[in-house]
Formats: C-alpha cells, structure tokens, sequence
C-alpha cells in the first residue's frame, strides 16, 4: 500500500481538499491551459481509474466558427463524436490499444457532457496517454465516419424497440420548443446523415478543447507515478496552443409546449404514462451557480422522496389502489440551462393514473403537514447512499467526475445534504402548479403477430 | 475450509455381502440392495483440489443413469507412494477426516478396504475380477496416474481394457493444475513440511486441519490472560513445523479466529518430549476442557523459540496475537463462520471498506406451478412483514439504516429454481450505530415472520397487489427486446424440461394461484432449500452471533437440516439433439440473434482460465472476434457479446443485428468461433484475452462486492479459489487450449426474432 503524498508540478497549481465526512483527501490540480484534473488517492487499492469530461453534450445546436460565423450542430453530433474517438485501426483503435493493457474502456454522452473512462490494474500511465492522444488527436476522415454512422442507426433502432426511451424522447420533444433537450442524445437516422468527417473536425476543435476538460485519476499511486503523470500531462498540453473555452448562449426556451398530450401506441404489453412539467427557472437564472443548482437538486430529490418516494404514505396509498407499481419514478432533473420534473408508470389506466397522482402530489405540495420526520430520515439514507458511492474505485471515479463536472467537491455533498431544508424543495417545485407547461404522454399498446 | 461436521458420519462394518477380507464402508445413508455404482478409485489423502476433480467427475457421471456414487480407497497408503515420506504418521488427514471430507462433495459411500498382504499382492487382472465381483460397477474414474495391482504394474490403460469385459466403463481424467504443476497430495506434504501453509492450503481447496481433544495444561497462559486450549497431536498426521501459526478454529458447528503453537514450548518445560497443538482463540471464552476442536491452520507465523524471560515471551505472543488477529481480519477469502438449521454462514473478512453485503442463497428443484407461487412469495415478503405491516414502515425501516437496501433475485440454477437475497449497507452509523446488523435483522425477520393473516395465509391484500404486480413486471420484461429474446430462445431450447420452466413465473399460471398455495410454497422452500448465506464486510463477532442465531430461528420452521442442504450443485447432464433453428416475427425496429452452443466442459471452474480466454477472445470484450469482425468491420451488428451459461455447460451469443443482415451475421458468428478453433487469431488477441482476464481478476479485490460474488460462486461450484489462484492458472493457458475447448462446442441451437416489416439491407 503506498501512502505517497501529492506531489507538485511547476506547469499545475495544486489545491490540496480534505472532505470532513467521508476523511477522503485529494489534489486539484490546475494546468495553465486551463485543464483541471483532480487525483484522489485510494491506498491499497490495486485498480486505477480515470476519466475525461468533456462540456460538450447533446444540447448544443450551434457555435461560432473561425470566421465568427454561426454554424448548425447536427442532432446527434456529441454521441457520433464520441463513437468516432473509438475509431478502429489495425490495433483494434483505441479499444484495442487498451485491451492489450487490459484496461476497460467506455464512454457515454448525455445532453450536458460527454465522459470517456478506463479502469486496469497495470499499465496505467501508458493507458492514460493513449486515451488522452485519442482525445485530442482522433482520427476522423470520412471512412471511419461512414463506418460508425451504419453502427449509430443500429443503435438509435435498439433505442426505439425500447418503449421507455422512446416515450421519454417522445416527451421531451413536446416538452421543448426551441431548447436542445428537445432533440434525442443520439439525433435521428436523417440528423446523422447530415454528419460527415468536415462536420466532426470543427465541433472537435471548438469543444474538445483541454482547456475546458476535466480529468479525474483514483488510484494508489506513487510518488514517481504521479510525477510521470504530471510531467507527461504537461508536455502535451504545452505541445500546442488550444482553443480557448468556448462561450455558448442557449436560445430562449419559451413558457410553453408544443402540445399538452401525446398519445403513442407501441409494440408494448403494459400501457404507461410519462408526464413532464418544463422548469422556467434555469432560463431566468441562468447559468446557475453550482452550489445552489446542487441544494436545488438534492432537497427536491429528498422532499419527493418523502412525500410520493416509497417511504412516503401517498406511494402506499397508490401502490396498494394499484394505480403504481415498482415502475413509478417520481423526479425533478435540473441541468444549468434547462430543468423538468417527471412522472412515469406502466398502470392499466394511464390518463386517470397520471392525473389522479397529480393531483394528489400537488395537494401535498399545498398542504401545510410537512414530512419532517420522513424527511429526516431520507438525509440519513442519503448519506448512507453517499458513502457507499465512495467505497470502490471505480464508483468513487464515477462520483467525482459528476461532481466535478457540475462544478461540486465531494466535500460539499455531505454540507449540501445537511443544510437543505423543505421549504427550499416546496419553492422550487412551485412550477408543477403550472399545467401550460405540463406535456403528458400515454402510451397504449398496439395489435403486434408473433 | 469445508463445513463438514464429524456427527453426519456413520461407518457401517460388514454391510457387503461376502466379504471375507476387513472392509469398512463409510456413508450418510444405508447401503442399498442391489445397487449399482460408479466407483473413483485412489488414496485420496488430503482431498485436494486434483481428488475433487474426479469427484466431480464421478458425480456427473452417477447423477444421470442414477448410480450410487463411490469411493474406494485403502485404509494405508500404499508403500510405494511413501517414498520420501517418514511412513506412518505423515498423512494429511487420518481415515475418518478424509471420508468426511469425501461424503461432504456428494459422495454417498467411501469404502475402505484393509491394505492387507494378500490384497498387495493381487494382480491387475485380479484386482479387477475382485472389485467387480463383488460390487456392480458401471463407472469407474481414475486419475490419468493411477496405479494399481502387484508392484503398480496396473495403470489407467490397463484397467481400461480390464474393466472393459465386466461391461464397466472407464475414465482416467487428467491431473489438475497448481502454481504450474500438477496437484498431488505428495506435493503437499513436502510443502507442509515446509511451513508453506498458504500454498499447500490452495492446493487443498480447504485448509490443512487438526482435530483433537482439549485436554488439561498447566494453565500458566490463563494468567497472561491468553488462556489456551491444549491437544495432542493425531500421531496418523504429519507434524508441522513447530512454530506460531494464525488458524480458525470450530467448536462444534461454529468457527473462531485464533493463533496456534505447534511445539514442546521449551521455554515453559525443557524436558518436554511430546510436541502438543495449544490455541488462543479470539473474542471467545468458555471451558473447553474435553471438548473436540478441528483447528485450521492458515498461515505459518514464526518458528517455535526459547526465551530466557517469560515476560519475554509474553511481550512476543502479544505481538503474534496482534499480527495474526490483523492477518485474518485482512485475508479477504470467505471462510466458515458456523451452521444452523444445516445453513453453512460463510463470511469474507476486510478492513478496506465501508460497506458490507450479504446474499443469502436458497435453491430447489424447479416445478412448473410451485416457479409460479415462490415468486410471487418472494416479492410479497420484501414489501411488508408482521413487524412493518405497512409497506411504507417496512420501507422506512430500510432507509433509516442509513439507507441500507433489501433486494431479491431469482433464477435458473440447471434444474433448480434459485433465489438470492441481499442486504447492502454500511456497517457503521456516524453515531456509532449498526445499520448492516438492523437491515440483516430485517430481512431475516421478513423472511421468517411474513405478514400473514389469522389463518396463517399471506395477506390478502398484499397478495392481490403483489399478484397483479407480478404480472406487469413480467409483461414489462417482455417489452426490453433483448430479455425477451434471450427469455423466449431460452423456452425454446428447453422446452419441456426441467431447466426451461422460468425461473420468474409463468404469466398464465400466477392468476390462478390462491394463497393457500403460495403461503406453503414459500415455507416449504425455507424448509427444504439447499441454502447459504455469503456476507463480506468489516464486521464484529457480534455480528455473527447475531445472524447464526437469525438462522437457529429457521428451526421454528420445521427446517430440514439433511436434506436439500446438503445437495451439491451439479452443472445439469442435458443431452441436446441435432442444431435447431426458430424464427419470430414481431413489431420491432432491430432484429435480434441468440445463439447458443453446447458442450463445454460440465466443471467449467477447473478449466475456468481457458474458458474465461475463450470468452473474452470470442465475444466478451471489446477486442473481441465478435466486437472487432462482426460489430466494427463487417458493420453487421450493434450490441453483440457472449457468455458462458455455467448450469447448462453452454456458450451463447446474444445481439442486436443491423437491418437485413441476419443472416451474414449468423454465419460470421460461426466463422469466427471457427476461426479460434483453428487457431486462426491473432497473437495480439490472444494476448488481449489474457490482459484481460488477468485485468479483471485483479481489480476483483477492489470490488468488495466482486470478490464476494466471485468468492461465492465458486464455493457453490464446488470448487473454492480466490482471484490470486485464478491468476496462477490464467498464466499457463495457451492458444492451443482455447482452441481445444472452441472445438468442443456443437451449435445447439439459433433463434432470430425478425422485423414484421424487413428493412433493406445495409441500410443506413
């Protein structure tokens, strides 16, 4: 077990963080470029993870190029990037390079980001740097990029065969008028389409920037690692000059939807319903700053866990009339620029069921009766939750690179869970009251042949 | 370390008919008449993980054409296997501790013929003519060693072309491999004899053990406040090397942490002349005086020293007892902690995390309605129990042990309906509370004590909702394409058989289940299920105490200890026709492919390196042939991986397949695993595999919950390794092996559920 100290590096500052409640201590180091990368020691540990944030997701629908002019970002543009970063070679690409490691590699997009990961045992160093070079130096001509576009189709048709994804895409589209979060993460077979190498190479040199990266390491690592590490670190990104962090303005998302109901019939055994009620907030405030955007976040998520969660005595009240089940999910999801609350079950009567729990949430909502004592108890199960999050390398990595590309510490998690109150998660969730920002989606099952 | 107990053993004199020559016979059960047998042949000392394997062998051969399952062995090893031994006294285990052992993997008989003269002297053809006169033997396994007859003129060959005229077929298997040679018992008397208990215990698959009375000392160490247990030495074993050994110890049906002296303890009393096993047992205190101990020994500590001063000594045993109390709260394997009701607890010891969990495993043979009604039950009893009747406050309850999660799963296991339930949580509260304790007494109690109404059925209510929820969740998984593929390919490849019933409940049976039904189905499978409960995490003896007693309580119930919970699962002997092929056709966008390939070895795990390289080289990673060649060269697919179906002894393929190329890419499928059987890849994805596996057989110990399942899984195959012991054999595979193993594999079955409506191919 090597109990190394963090080391310094002349090209990084270093900011050394304790947190008080879990007792981890970790570094922030900050590279002239901008680039951040945090290393949180794990003693006795034998794997090593790192991940790569990128602020590029989904949402965004245009930036400004050299010329200063607007250019349109194809739907689906962050996800195709993201495939094409894995691109094959006679190696096996990326994959393949670290699979010889024996590391295990992913990536994923969602609308706010795109985060790219690894874990092994051995080889880190030698991983990392493969992965970072990937990064910031992909191969993107027009065969591998015609190449990934048949294995993108195939995995938008895996995406509709899946009747919740579907509905919830389905939602969001009516939900949002003008927003990002109105297209789905991986666009359409029509949007990839219009993605070709030309398309990549900008929105890579714009967004991929180190700049504007984050980078996360766990692991149990040595003095001379980590000096390797840095030193390494800094001789590519001083390599060349980078882009500067690119400044995005959303456009105005209005205070409406584009309609109140959809009705979809699916090749599904179980009808449903998905209900969505847009956030104005995010657009008035915006950009949020992280610490309120976290309480935000964590005192809804600990209010509706206490009043239709299944703690609460409205969830047993609707389980045990049979109008949920283990499917409802109940949640609000607050991003920088947009955020939206949701309400989702497999039910026979999806109308009723999704107007009845409505109802009965926004009586709550009114009710002077607050759930202190379940609310209480749900800060506890939070924190138990958080702690558990952090035992392993591998989910402790997972949680920093979240944390950190939301603009958290770690150490903030536990205060955050401790001060937010309900009063905080009832103004918050004023807006479900609003019903011309409430977009229901009922899904009814089509006659299929087997 | 097993959990065998020395009260389920009954030797049996003179039960064969005819014999003229001392033979005992050990076993579980009388011996039936006119039974025929599958017999292993072989001394068998020490029941190392190369006896296991024949064992094995033996079983899975036995269980099909309903063979009673034997052993035969001698009661002495033979002198010519002595050789570079000191002769009597240099065993592993004396006679009863080796046929416990052997009755503890599923052996119904050991018999033990007297190693007399004129058996000796017996030649091969003899031997033979003797054996199968006077059993009716159909089966006879033996190492690919093996010797026998007059001066060992007999070998595997031989015996073969004997056996042969009695119409008694004959296998030799071949010998397994440890730390790159071949596991003989031998081999682990010298490492033994060495102090190298560690090796010599992986080779073992359990750890070397000593039984014996505690007997009266001088009782000095009591007033050091280390009070021993003293016991002489079995004079049928060898002797360790005096010196400190960290052990486990059981006193009846339960296990303590410890630290043993082997030795004459020459500072106390320099005339003593017989060597004697004393052991300071930790956090446990009772009058042991003529009591029977079985004491493990787990690691070799230091050698036996003479101090000049006693306080000396007492300032270094402190410092042993320190060092042994941190090796074993550190060792991370899964050890015995006890056994009640015929439920084995094993726990995996650490100090590196915050978290513990626990899987308390239950399986029983599969039946089409009783699937139906234990699913159901199993939902029902993690909603409410008759102490949170509400399933708000049996909710609550979770979530104020710091949010400590309840859950259960169920599945096939072969022939066998399986089910696990799991605690997760942190085991320390900030104010010192214990919320892994409280949520496994929440369960445990849930178990147990249902909420059950006045006639002792299970709540109305909560039967209609669970029943009704049941069915949504059935149907629900009917809608994620790729389970309803691989659960409708499943049916088909098994229809009509024991190992095709689903696991989660037949949506045309569960309306017509009435609550008397599913009330006695679920306490039937608590009394009848082979059951065990797995926990791994930073935990006090109090905490064991607890759950052992949680597990006493089963008694209430009626539990029978003999039964089910001592089947040894073995993987399911299904003999599959001709290939098959099924197509479907349903309203979805994306085609779907399951391929299945049988004929993989039945014990997978002894061969488990191999195979974990072929799968990770076939499909499992992305490196793979299937990943690289059929995903991202031939664009045929886009999810597409495979697995090994350890219960059927299968290989499948499971993927999602670009529109209108089903068929390129069921023939690529083929391809590739044809091209591993010929050898034909890559040094760099052959090599990839082995990183790979390697790779994530050492990020195991990072993941308490991986080590744990890994742990688990193997105990329940029979075959107990940690991640180090895989590493060790991973290191010898080589490409021929894998291709070895690929052409084993006879494509069983192929079921594609296709578009209503076809895309064009290469559609974009």
């Amino acid at each position: 077990m090597s109990k190394a100290a963090l080391v310094q590096h002349d090209a990084f500052n270093l900011d050394i963080k304790t947190d008080p409640f879990s007792g981890l201590s970790y570094g922030e180091y900050q590279h002239r470029c901008g680039l951040r990368l945090l290393l949180q020691p794990k003693p006795g540990f034998v794997r090593k993870f790192a991940a790569f944030g990128i602020p590029f997701g989904s949402i965004y629908k245009n930036y400004i190029d050299e010329e200063g002019q607007s250019r349109a970002i194809p739907a689906g543009s962050a996800h195709y990037l993201e495939h094409c970063i894995f691109s094959r070679d006679d190696e096996g690409g990326l994959m393949g390079k670290l699979s010889a490691l024996g590391c295990q590699a992913n990536a994923y997009t969602s609308y706010v980001q795109t985060v790219y990961y690894f874990s092994g045992t051995a080889a880190f160093g030698e991983a990392f740097h493969i992965y970072l070079d990937a990064l910031l130096h992909p191969y993107l001509e027009e065969d591998r990029v015609i190449a990934e576009r048949g294995i993108i189709g195939a995995e938008l048709d895996m995406y509709k065969d899946d009747p919740d994804s579907f509905a919830f895409h389905s939602l969001m589209n009516k939900l949002y008028l003008l927003h990002g979060a109105k297209d789905d993460i991986g666009g359409t077979r029509e949007s990839i389409a219009t993605i070709d190498a030309q398309t990549l190479k900008q929105i890579w040199a714009r967004f991929y920037s180190p700049s504007q990266m984050q980078i996360v390491v766990v692991g149990d690592f040595s003095e001379d690692e980590q000096k390797t590490l840095l030193r390494e670190l800094d001789r590519v990104l001083s390599a060349q000059n980078w882009a500067a962090a690119v400044r995005y303005r959303h456009p105005e998302e209005p205070a409406a939807v584009e309609v109140a109901e959809l009705r979809l019939e699916l090749a599904v055994e179980n009808p449903s319903f998905i209900l969505g009620i847009k956030d104005p907030y995010p657009f008035t405030k915006a950009p949020l700053d992280p610490i309120a955007l976290g309480k935000r976040t964590m005192s809804t998520a600990l209010y509706l866990d206490s009043i239709i969660g299944e703690g609460s005595s409205l969830y047993t009240k609707l389980y045990e009339e049979g109008l949920i089940n283990d499917s409802f999910t109940a949640q609000y999801l607050c991003e920088d620029s947009f955020a939206f609350f949701l309400l989702s079950c497999e039910t026979e009567q999806p109308a009723e069921a999704a107007e009845r729990i409505l109802e009965l949430l926004r009586a709550e909502l009114n009710s002077a009766q607050e759930p202190g004592e379940i609310f209480a108890i749900q800060k506890k199960a939070s924190l138990g939750h958080l702690l558990r999050a952090i035992d392993g390398v591998d989910s402790l990595g997972m949680t920093l690179v979240q944390a950190h590309m939301a603009g958290l510490e770690l150490a903030e998690y536990a205060k955050i869970i401790d001060q937010v109150s309900i009063a905080e998660a009832k103004a918050s969730l004023s807006f479900l009251q609003n019903d011309a920002l409430r977009v229901t989606v009922l899904v009814a099952a089509k006659g299929e042949t087997t | 370390m097993t959990a065998i107990l020395p009260d389920k053993l009954k030797k049996i004199a003179g039960i064969i008919p005819q014999s003229t020559e001392e033979l005992a016979v050990w076993g579980n059960k009388e011996l039936p008449e006119q039974a025929s047998f599958g017999l292993a042949l072989g001394f068998f000392d020490g029941v190392h993980k190369g006896h296991r394997a024949l064992l094995d062998r033996l079983l899975w051969h036995c269980k099909e054409p309903q063979l009673c399952s034997a052993v035969y062995t001698f009661d002495e090893l033979p002198k010519a296997s002595l050789i570079g031994t000191a002769g009597s006294g240099s065993r592993i285990q004396n006679a009863q501790r080796r046929a416990a052992y052997i009755l503890d993997e599923g052996i119904d008989f050991v018999f033990e013929q007297v190693f007399t003269p004129a058996i000796q002297s017996l030649e091969p053809e003899t031997f033979v003519d003797y054996l199968c006169q006077r059993l009716r033997i159909k089966y006879i396994v033996v190492g690919d060693d093996f010797r026998f007859g007059k001066a060992r003129k007999g070998d595997s060959q031989l015996l073969k072309s004997l056996a042969e005229k009695h119409g008694t077929l004959v296998e030799a298997v071949a010998q397994v491999q440890g730390g790159g040679q071949a596991i003989s018992s031998s081999r682990i008397r010298a490492l033994l004899k060495e102090g190298r208990i560690e090796e010599a215990n992986r080779l073992l698959g359990h750890p070397f053990s000593i039984v014996g009375t505690v007997i009266r000392g001088r009782g000095l160490a009591r007033t050091w406040g280390m009070p021993t247990c003293n016991m002489r030495l079995d004079p049928e074993q060898l002797v360790l090397p005096f010196g400190v050994y960290a052990s486990r110890t059981r006193i009846g049906r339960r296990y303590y942490n410890s630290i043993s002296n082997i030795g004459l303890r020459p500072t106390l009393n320099a005339n003593e002349k017989e060597p004697l096993l004393e052991t300071y047992l930790f956090d446990m205190s009772a009058d042991l005086y003529d009591q029977e101990l079985e004491v493990f020994i787990l690691k070799f500590q230091r050698e036996e020293s003479h101090f000049a001063k006693l306080e000396e000594m007492v300032e270094v045993m402190r410092d042993d007892i320190s060092d042994s109390r941190t090796y074993l709260a550190e060792q991370e394997r899964l050890q015995p902690v006890g056994k009640a009701c015929g439920i084995p607890y094993y726990h995996l010891a650490t100090t590196r995390f915050t978290q513990a969990y626990l899987h308390f495993c239950l399986s029983i043979p599969a039946d089409s309605r009783k699937n139906s009604a234990r699913s159901l039950a199993m939902r029902m009893v993690l909603q409410a129990s008759a102490a949170y009747p509400g399933r708000q406050a049996f909710s609550l309850a979770q979530d104020e042990q710091y949010g400590a999660s309840l859950d259960a799963y169920n599945d096939n296991e072969g022939e066998r309906q399986a089910f696990e339930f799991t605690v997760e949580g942190i085991t320390r509260g900030m104010h010192d509370e214990t919320p892994f304790q409280n949520a496994t007494l929440l369960l445990f109690h849930a178990l147990r004590k249902p909420l059950l109404d006045a006639n002792g059925l299970f709540d109305e209510s909560l039967f209609l909702t669970e029943q009704n929820n049941l069915l949504t969740e059935l149907k629900s998984r009917m809608q994620n394409k790729a389970k309803y593929a691989y659960d409708r390919s499943f049916s088909l490849l098994l229809d009509g058989l024991r190992e095709g019933i689903s696991p989660k409940g037949d949506p045309d049976v569960i309306p017509t289940l009435t609550r008397e039904e599913v009330t006695q189905a679920w306490f039937e499978l608590l009394r009848e299920a082979r059951a065990a409960v797995y926990v791994a995490g930073n935990l006090p003896t109090t905490y064991h105490d607890v759950l052992l007693h949680e597990l006493e309580a089963f008694a209430t119930l009626n539990r029978k200890v003999e039964a089910e919970s001592q089947v040894r699962l073995l993987p399911s002997s299904l003999k599959l026709e001709e290939a098959r092929e099924a197509s479907e056709y349903k309203d979805i966008e994306q085609t779907r492919l399951v391929m299945y390939w049988s004929g993989l070895e039945p014990f997978p795990l002894i061969k488990g390196s191999v195979l974990n390289v072929l799968n990770s080289l076939y499909g499992a990673d992305s490196h793979s042939l299937l990943f690289e060649m059929v995903r991202e060269t031939h664009g045929l697919a886009y999810s597409i991986h495979s697995q090994v179906l350890r219960h059927l002894s299968m290989l499948m393929v499971s993927a999602g397949i670009n529109g209108g190329q089903i068929d390129q890419a069921i023939e690529d499928c083929r391809n590739q695993l044809q091209a591993i059987c010929e050898g034909k890849f890559s040094e760099r994805h052959f090599q990839s595999s082995v990183a790979m596996v390697e790779s994530k057989l050492l990020a195991l110990s990072d993941s308490l919950h991986g080590q744990l399942l890994y742990q688990m899984n193997a105990l329940e195959a029979g075959h107990p390794q940690d991640s180090k012991e895989a590493l060790e054999a991973l290191a010898t595979v080589r490409p021929e092996d894998v291709s070895t193993m690929a052409s084993g594999l006879r494509e069983a079955f192929v079921y594609k559920l296709l578009p209503l409506v076809q895309p064009e191919v290469g559609v974009e």
